[in-house]
């Protein structure tokens, strides 16, 4: 284990890794830096695809994210996997949702995202209604359980 | 631990572990969705597929 290696008490390392992971700017930065350590690794080749493919794929990947949104939020809401948990909770769905994704087009996100941008598809208008509808959606589950839960108190 | 200790731990580790664990991550990947494959119902797999997606989570 990491903080065995690092000769940090687990308890510590434990915190840390709750504390900064739940801290949404630490994490983005986090989230950066583990992005590139990938990429530096990757040698996998994206598939070309056009603008309905990729249209395709995008709003799948979309439905996955929101699902998922949906998901995690219940889990924390219940308040019954230990928080140090959650992270492999998110490991697991995005493993799942990417074989799924797989198992339905045969493609990869990254050969969306590679596509994405061959395509310049942020300046396409059909992109960006999705992806725009997509996170109106999210904001709106959002709300919706923020206002349940102001009911309730 | 600071967060910039615990940033620079972190992606070293990672960093070992993905230049030593990617060909296993991906005979993984690739032995999860062949059984992904021969299920009845991909959108409900089997108690078998889930045990490799955890072990794959575990690792």
């Amino acid at each position: 284990m990491l903080y065995t290696e690092l000769k940090v008490p687990e308890q510590a390392y434990g915190k840390s890794l709750q504390t900064y992971l739940m801290d949404p700017e630490k994490r983005r930065i986090y989230e950066e830096e583990t992005e590139k350590t990938r990429e530096k690794h990757n040698t996998y080749k994206p598939i070309e695809m056009n603008k309905a493919e990729v249209m395709d794929c995008a709003k799948r990947l979309e439905d996955f994210k929101f699902a998922a949104q949906q998901k995690m939020y219940m889990i924390v809401r219940q308040q019954k996997m230990p928080s140090e948990m959650i992270n492999s909770i998110i490991i697991f769905e995005k493993e799942n949702a990417d074989d799924q994704f797989n198992f339905d087009t045969g493609k990869e996100e990254e050969d969306v995202e590679y596509n994405v941008k061959r395509l310049k598809m942020e300046d396409d208008e059909d992109y960006k209604k999705m992806t725009g509808d997509m996170e109106a959606k999210s904001k709106a589950f959002l709300e919706d359980r923020q206002k349940e839960s102001q009911a309730v108190m | 631990m600071t967060f910039d200790y615990f940033l620079t731990t972190k992606i070293h580790s990672l960093d070992y572990s993905v230049k030593h664990h990617v060909e296993r991550f991906n005979t993984m990947k690739t032995e999860r969705r062949a059984l992904l494959k021969t299920q009845k119902d991909p959108k409900k797999p089997s108690e078998e597929y889930y045990l490799a997606l955890i072990k794959k989570v575990a690792l």
